[in-house]
Protein backbone atom coordinates (compact mmCIF):
# COMPACT_ATOMS: atom_id res chain seq x y z
CA UNK A 1 0.00 0.00 0.00
CA UNK A 2 2.89 2.30 0.81
CA UNK A 3 4.34 1.49 -2.61
CA UNK A 4 1.03 2.38 -4.28
CA UNK A 5 0.91 5.75 -2.44
CA UNK A 6 4.55 6.38 -3.31
CA UNK A 7 3.95 5.76 -7.02
CA UNK A 8 0.84 7.91 -7.04
CA UNK A 9 2.61 10.74 -5.19
CA UNK A 10 5.47 10.53 -7.68
CA UNK A 11 3.10 10.58 -10.63
CA UNK A 12 1.23 13.60 -9.22
CA UNK A 13 4.50 15.35 -8.47
CA UNK A 14 5.66 14.83 -12.03
CA UNK A 15 2.39 16.16 -13.42
CA UNK A 16 2.71 19.22 -11.13
CA UNK A 17 6.21 19.89 -12.45
CA UNK A 18 5.04 19.55 -16.07
CA UNK A 19 2.07 21.87 -15.54
CA UNK A 20 4.23 24.44 -13.72
CA UNK A 21 6.78 24.31 -16.52
CA UNK A 22 3.99 24.80 -19.04
CA UNK A 23 2.57 27.76 -17.06
CA UNK A 24 6.05 29.27 -16.82
CA UNK A 25 6.53 28.91 -20.56
CA UNK A 26 3.15 30.48 -21.36
CA UNK A 27 4.04 33.44 -19.14
CA UNK A 28 7.29 33.98 -21.08
CA UNK A 29 9.64 32.14 -18.71
CA UNK A 30 10.26 35.13 -16.40
CA UNK A 31 13.43 34.95 -14.31
CA UNK A 32 13.58 36.24 -10.72
CA UNK A 33 16.22 38.94 -11.18
CA UNK A 34 17.15 41.48 -13.86
CA UNK A 35 20.73 40.17 -13.75
CA UNK A 36 19.63 36.62 -14.63
CA UNK A 37 17.48 38.01 -17.42
CA UNK A 38 20.47 40.02 -18.71
CA UNK A 39 22.74 36.98 -18.86
CA UNK A 40 20.01 34.95 -20.50
CA UNK A 41 19.74 37.53 -23.28
CA UNK A 42 23.51 37.32 -23.74
CA UNK A 43 23.25 33.59 -24.31
CA UNK A 44 20.26 34.01 -26.65
CA UNK A 45 22.23 36.50 -28.73
CA UNK A 46 25.32 34.28 -28.80
CA UNK A 47 27.25 37.05 -27.06
CA UNK A 48 30.12 36.50 -24.63
CA UNK A 49 29.11 36.42 -20.98
CA UNK A 50 29.81 39.76 -19.34
CA UNK A 51 30.40 41.04 -15.84
CA UNK A 52 27.72 43.53 -14.84
CA UNK A 53 29.36 46.82 -13.89
CA UNK A 54 26.42 49.20 -13.68
CA UNK A 55 22.79 49.01 -12.70
CA UNK A 56 20.50 52.02 -13.12
CA UNK A 57 16.85 52.61 -12.52
CA UNK A 58 14.88 54.03 -15.42
CA UNK A 59 11.79 56.09 -14.79
CA UNK A 60 10.42 55.21 -18.23
CA UNK A 61 11.06 51.48 -17.71
CA UNK A 62 9.44 51.74 -14.30
CA UNK A 63 6.13 52.59 -15.96
CA UNK A 64 6.46 49.43 -18.08
CA UNK A 65 7.42 47.19 -15.16
CA UNK A 66 10.98 46.34 -14.19
CA UNK A 67 12.94 49.65 -14.05
CA UNK A 68 16.48 48.21 -14.08
CA UNK A 69 18.93 48.90 -16.87
CA UNK A 70 22.17 46.98 -16.86
CA UNK A 71 25.59 47.44 -18.41
CA UNK A 72 27.94 44.45 -18.67
CA UNK A 73 31.55 44.26 -19.83
CA UNK A 74 32.77 41.15 -21.71
CA UNK A 75 36.14 40.39 -23.27
CA UNK A 76 35.51 42.20 -26.56
CA UNK A 77 32.18 43.94 -26.11
CA UNK A 78 30.00 45.98 -23.78
CA UNK A 79 26.35 45.04 -23.45
CA UNK A 80 23.38 47.17 -22.45
CA UNK A 81 19.84 45.97 -21.88
CA UNK A 82 16.64 46.39 -20.00
CA UNK A 83 13.68 44.00 -19.85
CA UNK A 84 11.75 45.83 -22.54
CA UNK A 85 14.47 47.30 -24.72
CA UNK A 86 16.63 45.70 -27.33
CA UNK A 87 19.80 43.99 -26.23
CA UNK A 88 22.65 46.21 -27.51
CA UNK A 89 26.22 45.18 -28.15
CA UNK A 90 28.93 47.84 -28.31
CA UNK A 91 32.47 46.97 -29.43
CA UNK A 92 35.02 47.79 -26.75
CA UNK A 93 37.33 50.70 -27.37
CA UNK A 94 40.80 49.11 -27.62
CA UNK A 95 42.47 52.40 -26.64
CA UNK A 96 40.61 53.16 -23.44
CA UNK A 97 37.22 53.39 -21.77
CA UNK A 98 34.10 52.67 -23.82
CA UNK A 99 31.20 55.11 -23.84
CA UNK A 100 27.74 53.59 -24.21
CA UNK A 101 24.21 54.91 -24.05
CA UNK A 102 21.75 53.36 -21.61
CA UNK A 103 18.83 51.70 -23.41
CA UNK A 104 16.10 53.82 -21.86
CA UNK A 105 15.64 57.27 -20.38
CA UNK A 106 16.70 57.86 -16.77
CA UNK A 107 13.89 60.37 -16.47
CA UNK A 108 11.14 61.53 -18.79
CA UNK A 109 8.93 64.02 -17.04
CA UNK A 110 9.13 66.88 -16.43
CA UNK A 111 12.64 66.78 -17.94
CA UNK A 112 14.11 64.23 -20.32
CA UNK A 113 17.35 62.73 -18.97
CA UNK A 114 19.34 60.16 -20.95
CA UNK A 115 22.19 58.26 -19.33
CA UNK A 116 25.62 57.58 -20.80
CA UNK A 117 28.12 55.28 -19.12
CA UNK A 118 31.89 55.15 -19.50
CA UNK A 119 33.07 51.66 -18.58
CA UNK A 120 36.59 50.49 -17.71
CA UNK A 121 37.79 53.98 -16.70
CA UNK A 122 41.35 54.52 -15.43
CA UNK A 123 41.65 53.06 -11.92
CA UNK A 124 42.83 56.27 -10.28
CA UNK A 125 40.03 58.31 -11.84
CA UNK A 126 37.75 59.96 -9.29
CA UNK A 127 35.89 62.35 -11.58
CA UNK A 128 35.19 62.50 -15.28
CA UNK A 129 34.03 65.08 -17.78
CA UNK A 130 32.18 64.33 -20.99
CA UNK A 131 32.02 66.98 -23.71
CA UNK A 132 29.43 66.01 -26.28
CA UNK A 133 28.39 67.89 -29.42
CA UNK A 134 24.89 67.13 -30.66
CA UNK A 135 24.87 67.54 -34.46
CA UNK A 136 21.60 69.39 -35.12
CA UNK A 137 22.59 71.26 -38.28
CA UNK A 138 22.59 68.39 -40.76
CA UNK A 139 19.35 66.75 -39.59
CA UNK A 140 17.34 69.72 -38.29
CA UNK A 141 18.94 72.84 -39.72
CA UNK A 142 19.69 74.15 -36.23
CA UNK A 143 23.00 75.10 -34.69
CA UNK A 144 24.88 72.24 -33.02
CA UNK A 145 24.59 72.08 -29.22
CA UNK A 146 27.59 71.40 -26.99
CA UNK A 147 27.10 69.71 -23.61
CA UNK A 148 29.71 69.47 -20.87
CA UNK A 149 28.73 66.84 -18.30
CA UNK A 150 30.34 65.79 -15.04
CA UNK A 151 30.32 62.09 -14.41
CA UNK A 152 29.54 60.36 -11.16
CA UNK A 153 31.53 57.23 -10.39
CA UNK A 154 29.28 54.25 -9.83
CA UNK A 155 31.38 51.19 -9.12
CA UNK A 156 33.34 50.28 -12.22
CA UNK A 157 31.78 52.95 -14.46
CA UNK A 158 31.11 56.66 -14.68
CA UNK A 159 27.52 57.74 -15.26
CA UNK A 160 26.67 60.94 -17.13
CA UNK A 161 23.21 62.49 -17.20
CA UNK A 162 22.36 64.30 -20.43
CA UNK A 163 19.36 66.56 -20.64
CA UNK A 164 18.33 69.16 -23.23
CA UNK A 165 19.48 72.72 -22.57
CA UNK A 166 16.88 74.54 -24.64
CA UNK A 167 13.18 75.00 -24.12
CA UNK A 168 11.30 72.53 -26.29
CA UNK A 169 8.82 75.29 -27.20
CA UNK A 170 11.51 76.59 -29.58
CA UNK A 171 12.53 74.82 -32.79
CA UNK A 172 16.10 74.45 -31.52
CA UNK A 173 14.77 72.98 -28.30
CA UNK A 174 12.59 70.52 -30.17
CA UNK A 175 15.49 69.48 -32.38
CA UNK A 176 17.71 69.02 -29.32
CA UNK A 177 15.01 67.03 -27.53
CA UNK A 178 14.61 64.70 -30.55
CA UNK A 179 18.37 64.23 -30.85
CA UNK A 180 18.79 63.46 -27.13
CA UNK A 181 15.85 61.04 -27.20
CA UNK A 182 17.23 59.29 -30.30
CA UNK A 183 20.48 58.48 -28.48
CA UNK A 184 18.74 55.64 -26.63
CA UNK A 185 18.17 53.93 -29.98
CA UNK A 186 21.75 54.28 -31.14
CA UNK A 187 24.10 51.41 -31.45
CA UNK A 188 27.85 51.41 -31.80
CA UNK A 189 29.11 53.89 -34.33
CA UNK A 190 26.13 56.16 -33.85
CA UNK A 191 27.47 58.34 -31.04
CA UNK A 192 27.92 62.06 -31.68
CA UNK A 193 31.45 63.51 -31.41
CA UNK A 194 32.67 63.49 -27.80
CA UNK A 195 35.68 63.94 -25.57
CA UNK A 196 35.97 61.95 -22.35
CA UNK A 197 38.42 63.26 -19.72
CA UNK A 198 39.34 61.67 -16.39
CA UNK A 199 40.79 63.33 -13.28
CA UNK A 200 42.29 61.98 -10.08
CA UNK A 201 41.27 62.86 -6.52
CA UNK A 202 43.39 66.03 -6.60
CA UNK A 203 41.78 67.21 -9.82
CA UNK A 204 44.87 66.28 -11.85
CA UNK A 205 44.17 65.28 -15.44
CA UNK A 206 44.82 61.56 -16.09
CA UNK A 207 43.79 60.99 -19.71
CA UNK A 208 41.38 62.06 -22.45
CA UNK A 209 39.70 60.02 -25.16
CA UNK A 210 37.73 61.03 -28.25
CA UNK A 211 35.77 59.16 -30.92
CA UNK B 1 -15.99 -10.14 21.28
CA UNK B 2 -18.02 -9.35 18.18
CA UNK B 3 -16.34 -9.24 14.78
CA UNK B 4 -17.10 -5.51 14.55
CA UNK B 5 -15.31 -4.85 17.83
CA UNK B 6 -12.41 -7.10 16.86
CA UNK B 7 -11.98 -5.27 13.53
CA UNK B 8 -12.15 -1.89 15.23
CA UNK B 9 -9.42 -2.80 17.73
CA UNK B 10 -7.19 -4.55 15.16
CA UNK B 11 -7.11 -1.55 12.80
CA UNK B 12 -7.07 1.21 15.43
CA UNK B 13 -3.31 1.93 15.02
CA UNK B 14 -3.50 2.47 11.23
CA UNK B 15 -3.56 6.28 11.10
CA UNK B 16 -4.18 6.86 7.41
CA UNK B 17 -7.93 6.32 6.93
CA UNK B 18 -7.96 4.90 3.35
CA UNK B 19 -5.36 2.30 4.41
CA UNK B 20 -7.37 1.56 7.53
CA UNK B 21 -10.51 0.99 5.48
CA UNK B 22 -8.71 -1.24 2.97
CA UNK B 23 -7.13 -3.40 5.69
CA UNK B 24 -10.45 -3.58 7.53
CA UNK B 25 -12.18 -4.85 4.39
CA UNK B 26 -9.53 -7.52 3.91
CA UNK B 27 -9.67 -8.66 7.55
CA UNK B 28 -13.47 -8.58 7.44
CA UNK B 29 -13.42 -11.00 4.48
CA UNK B 30 -11.17 -13.37 6.43
CA UNK B 31 -13.41 -13.07 9.51
CA UNK B 32 -16.53 -13.75 7.44
CA UNK B 33 -15.00 -16.97 6.11
CA UNK B 34 -14.21 -18.13 9.66
CA UNK B 35 -17.71 -17.19 10.89
CA UNK B 36 -19.29 -19.24 8.08
CA UNK B 37 -17.03 -22.16 8.97
CA UNK B 38 -18.06 -21.95 12.63
CA UNK B 39 -21.71 -21.69 11.68
CA UNK B 40 -21.34 -24.77 9.49
CA UNK B 41 -20.18 -26.65 12.61
CA UNK B 42 -23.53 -25.76 14.20
CA UNK B 43 -22.68 -22.66 16.29
CA UNK B 44 -25.25 -19.84 16.41
CA UNK B 45 -24.31 -16.44 14.91
CA UNK B 46 -23.02 -14.72 18.08
CA UNK B 47 -20.91 -17.63 19.26
CA UNK B 48 -19.65 -18.23 15.74
CA UNK B 49 -18.45 -14.57 15.60
CA UNK B 50 -16.82 -14.83 19.03
CA UNK B 51 -15.06 -18.05 18.03
CA UNK B 52 -13.90 -16.56 14.73
CA UNK B 53 -12.60 -13.43 16.50
CA UNK B 54 -10.74 -15.55 19.04
CA UNK B 55 -9.20 -17.65 16.26
CA UNK B 56 -7.86 -14.51 14.53
CA UNK B 57 -5.70 -13.69 17.53
CA UNK B 58 -5.19 -10.82 19.94
CA UNK B 59 -6.44 -7.65 18.17
CA UNK B 60 -4.13 -5.35 20.18
CA UNK B 61 -1.01 -7.25 19.15
CA UNK B 62 -2.18 -7.24 15.54
CA UNK B 63 -2.98 -3.52 15.77
CA UNK B 64 0.62 -2.77 16.83
CA UNK B 65 2.01 -4.76 13.92
CA UNK B 66 -0.38 -3.23 11.37
CA UNK B 67 0.35 0.27 12.65
CA UNK B 68 4.05 -0.31 12.21
CA UNK B 69 3.68 -1.69 8.65
CA UNK B 70 1.22 0.96 7.39
CA UNK B 71 3.09 4.20 7.98
CA UNK B 72 0.80 7.12 7.18
CA UNK B 73 3.42 9.44 5.64
CA UNK B 74 3.27 8.13 2.09
CA UNK B 75 -0.50 8.38 2.29
CA UNK B 76 -0.34 11.98 3.50
CA UNK B 77 2.15 12.77 0.73
CA UNK B 78 -0.13 11.25 -1.88
CA UNK B 79 -3.07 13.33 -0.57
CA UNK B 80 -0.96 16.49 -0.57
CA UNK B 81 0.27 15.83 -4.11
CA UNK B 82 -3.30 15.28 -5.24
CA UNK B 83 -4.40 18.62 -3.74
CA UNK B 84 -1.38 20.40 -5.26
CA UNK B 85 -2.10 18.90 -8.68
CA UNK B 86 -5.75 20.00 -8.51
CA UNK B 87 -4.72 23.52 -7.51
CA UNK B 88 -2.07 23.82 -10.22
CA UNK B 89 -4.44 22.39 -12.85
CA UNK B 90 -7.02 24.99 -11.84
CA UNK B 91 -4.39 27.75 -12.01
CA UNK B 92 -3.31 26.55 -15.43
CA UNK B 93 -6.82 26.74 -16.77
CA UNK B 94 -7.55 30.08 -15.03
CA UNK B 95 -4.30 31.93 -15.69
CA UNK B 96 -3.13 30.37 -18.91
CA UNK B 97 -6.51 30.04 -20.54
CA UNK B 98 -6.33 33.47 -22.11
CA UNK B 99 -2.55 33.66 -22.48
CA UNK B 100 -2.41 30.17 -23.93
CA UNK B 101 -4.22 31.26 -27.06
CA UNK B 102 -1.84 34.14 -27.62
CA UNK B 103 1.10 31.91 -26.82
CA UNK B 104 0.06 29.10 -29.14
CA UNK B 105 -0.79 31.58 -31.90
CA UNK B 106 2.76 32.84 -31.55
CA UNK B 107 4.17 29.38 -32.25
CA UNK B 108 4.65 29.19 -35.97
CA UNK B 109 7.07 27.89 -38.52
CA UNK B 110 7.86 29.02 -42.04
CA UNK B 111 6.24 27.47 -45.07
CA UNK B 112 8.90 25.85 -47.22
CA UNK B 113 8.24 25.32 -50.93
CA UNK B 114 7.17 21.78 -51.70
CA UNK B 115 7.94 19.78 -54.78
CA UNK B 116 6.27 22.32 -57.06
CA UNK B 117 8.55 24.60 -59.04
CA UNK B 118 6.22 27.59 -58.84
CA UNK B 119 4.62 28.85 -55.65
CA UNK B 120 3.04 32.03 -54.29
CA UNK B 121 4.76 33.59 -51.28
CA UNK B 122 3.04 35.22 -48.28
CA UNK B 123 2.56 38.41 -50.29
CA UNK B 124 0.99 36.60 -53.22
CA UNK B 125 4.00 37.03 -55.51
CA UNK B 126 4.50 34.08 -57.84
CA UNK B 127 8.02 32.71 -57.61
CA UNK B 128 9.80 30.08 -59.69
CA UNK B 129 12.16 27.80 -57.82
CA UNK B 130 15.19 27.27 -60.04
CA UNK B 131 17.22 25.03 -57.77
CA UNK B 132 16.99 23.72 -54.23
CA UNK B 133 19.27 22.02 -51.72
CA UNK B 134 18.86 20.19 -48.42
CA UNK B 135 22.27 20.56 -46.73
CA UNK B 136 23.23 17.95 -44.16
CA UNK B 137 25.06 18.53 -40.93
CA UNK B 138 24.77 21.03 -38.12
CA UNK B 139 26.78 23.65 -36.32
CA UNK B 140 26.71 24.19 -32.56
CA UNK B 141 26.91 27.81 -31.43
CA UNK B 142 26.46 28.53 -27.74
CA UNK B 143 23.79 26.16 -26.54
CA UNK B 144 22.08 25.99 -29.92
CA UNK B 145 22.23 23.53 -32.78
CA UNK B 146 21.92 25.21 -36.16
CA UNK B 147 20.76 23.28 -39.22
CA UNK B 148 19.62 24.28 -42.69
CA UNK B 149 16.49 22.31 -43.64
CA UNK B 150 16.44 23.88 -47.10
CA UNK B 151 17.95 26.50 -49.36
CA UNK B 152 16.73 27.46 -52.78
CA UNK B 153 17.21 29.92 -55.63
CA UNK B 154 14.08 31.55 -56.96
CA UNK B 155 13.14 34.10 -59.54
CA UNK B 156 10.18 36.46 -59.68
CA UNK B 157 8.94 39.59 -61.38
CA UNK B 158 7.51 42.72 -59.89
CA UNK B 159 5.32 45.05 -61.96
CA UNK B 160 4.94 48.71 -61.16
CA UNK B 161 4.17 52.00 -62.91
CA UNK B 162 6.91 54.50 -63.58
CA UNK B 163 6.53 58.30 -63.37
CA UNK B 164 4.93 58.38 -66.81
CA UNK B 165 2.40 55.72 -65.90
CA UNK B 166 4.04 53.06 -68.05
CA UNK B 167 4.07 49.57 -66.62
CA UNK B 168 7.57 48.36 -65.82
CA UNK B 169 8.42 44.77 -65.04
CA UNK B 170 11.56 44.12 -63.05
CA UNK B 171 13.02 40.67 -62.54
CA UNK B 172 14.62 39.62 -59.27
CA UNK B 173 16.61 36.61 -58.26
CA UNK B 174 17.15 35.52 -54.68
CA UNK B 175 18.78 32.83 -52.64
CA UNK B 176 16.68 31.86 -49.64
CA UNK B 177 18.37 30.04 -46.77
CA UNK B 178 16.17 28.57 -44.05
CA UNK B 179 18.11 28.37 -40.76
CA UNK B 180 16.84 26.48 -37.77
CA UNK B 181 18.19 26.87 -34.20
CA UNK B 182 17.20 24.14 -31.75
CA UNK B 183 17.70 23.86 -28.00
CA UNK B 184 16.26 21.71 -25.23
CA UNK B 185 16.29 24.76 -22.93
CA UNK B 186 12.78 25.94 -23.78
CA UNK B 187 13.14 28.90 -21.41
CA UNK B 188 15.83 30.48 -23.58
CA UNK B 189 15.28 29.81 -27.28
CA UNK B 190 17.67 31.54 -29.65
CA UNK B 191 16.65 35.17 -29.99
CA UNK B 192 13.87 35.58 -32.59
CA UNK B 193 15.08 39.09 -33.43
CA UNK B 194 15.81 39.50 -37.13
CA UNK B 195 18.81 41.63 -36.10
CA UNK B 196 20.55 38.41 -35.06
CA UNK B 197 21.24 38.14 -38.79
CA UNK B 198 20.76 41.67 -40.11
CA UNK B 199 23.23 43.43 -37.82
CA UNK B 200 26.00 41.54 -39.62
CA UNK B 201 27.32 41.17 -43.17
CA UNK B 202 26.77 37.97 -45.16
CA UNK B 203 29.16 36.86 -47.89
CA UNK B 204 29.29 34.29 -50.65
CA UNK B 205 31.90 32.45 -52.72
CA UNK B 206 31.53 34.91 -55.61
CA UNK B 207 32.79 37.78 -53.48
CA UNK B 208 29.38 39.37 -52.94
CA UNK B 209 28.65 40.90 -49.57
CA UNK B 210 25.13 41.41 -48.25
CA UNK B 211 23.95 44.04 -45.79
CA UNK B 212 20.57 45.21 -44.54
CA UNK B 213 21.46 48.87 -45.09
CA UNK B 214 19.82 49.87 -48.37
CA UNK B 215 22.09 52.91 -48.61
CA UNK B 216 25.23 50.89 -49.27
CA UNK B 217 26.03 50.66 -52.97
CA UNK B 218 29.11 48.45 -52.53
CA UNK B 219 27.07 45.57 -51.12
CA UNK B 220 24.00 43.65 -52.13
CA UNK B 221 21.02 43.58 -49.83
CA UNK B 222 19.44 40.90 -47.72
CA UNK B 223 16.73 40.69 -45.13
CA UNK B 224 15.40 38.17 -42.68
CA UNK B 225 12.15 36.94 -41.19
CA UNK B 226 11.88 34.89 -38.04
CA UNK B 227 9.46 32.45 -36.42
CA UNK B 228 9.65 31.02 -32.93
CA UNK B 229 8.45 27.89 -31.15
CA UNK B 230 9.25 26.66 -27.61
CA UNK B 231 12.41 24.74 -28.58
CA UNK B 232 13.13 26.14 -32.04
CA UNK B 233 13.76 29.48 -33.70
CA UNK B 234 13.59 29.79 -37.48
CA UNK B 235 15.41 32.37 -39.58
CA UNK B 236 14.56 32.80 -43.23
CA UNK B 237 17.40 34.72 -44.83
CA UNK B 238 16.71 36.24 -48.25
CA UNK B 239 19.78 37.26 -50.25
CA UNK B 240 19.33 39.23 -53.47
CA UNK B 241 21.58 37.67 -56.09
CA UNK B 242 22.93 39.48 -59.16
CA UNK B 243 21.22 36.92 -61.42
CA UNK B 244 20.09 33.33 -61.75
CA UNK B 245 22.96 32.20 -64.00
CA UNK B 246 25.21 30.64 -61.43
CA UNK B 247 24.31 30.60 -57.73
CA UNK B 248 27.27 30.78 -55.32
CA UNK B 249 29.01 27.59 -54.18
CA UNK B 250 28.67 28.62 -50.55
CA UNK B 251 27.18 31.38 -48.42
CA UNK B 252 28.38 32.54 -44.99
CA UNK B 253 25.44 33.59 -42.82
CA UNK B 254 26.59 35.49 -39.72
CA UNK B 255 24.50 34.83 -36.59
CA UNK B 256 24.32 36.70 -33.32
CA UNK B 257 26.56 39.17 -31.61
CA UNK B 258 29.60 36.96 -31.09
CA UNK B 259 31.05 37.11 -34.60
CA UNK B 260 30.02 33.55 -35.49
CA UNK B 261 28.89 32.50 -38.96
CA UNK B 262 27.36 29.43 -40.53
CA UNK B 263 28.72 28.32 -43.87
CA UNK B 264 26.08 26.78 -46.09
CA UNK B 265 27.91 24.81 -48.76
CA UNK B 266 25.39 24.49 -51.59
CA UNK B 267 27.62 22.47 -53.90
CA UNK B 268 28.51 19.93 -51.21
CA UNK B 269 25.07 20.25 -49.58
CA UNK B 270 26.56 20.48 -46.13
CA UNK B 271 26.56 22.94 -43.24
CA UNK B 272 29.66 23.85 -41.24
Amino acid sequence: MARKHRLRALRNGLLCVLLLAFLWQVKGCPLPTAEMEFHRRERQHLADESEIVLRCESEAEGWLGEPAMLVGVAARTVHTASRTHRFNVWPKNPDGPTLVVLPSELALRPVLVVGLAAVEPPEQAETARLTLTLPLEAAYGEEDVRHVLTGRREGEAFLFRLQPQYDDATSRGRAEFAEVMSLTHRTAGGLPPYELAFFDSGGGHIASYTN
Amino acid sequence: MSTYEWLRQATAKIRFSPDREAVRRELAAHLEERVEAEKARGLPQREAEAAAAAAMGDPDVLAEELGRIHSPWWGYLWRASRAALALIALCTVWVAGHDLLDCVNGWSRPELPGRESVYADDYGIEKSVLDRWRPRGAKKLGGYRFTVPMAWVEQWEVAYEDEEGTEVREAFCGLTVCLRADTWRFWEPCSPSQYMILDNTAADSQGNRYVYDGQRTDCRSFFCRTWSQPFTTWYMVYLYLPGPEEPPEWVDIPVGCGGDAIRVDLRGEVVW
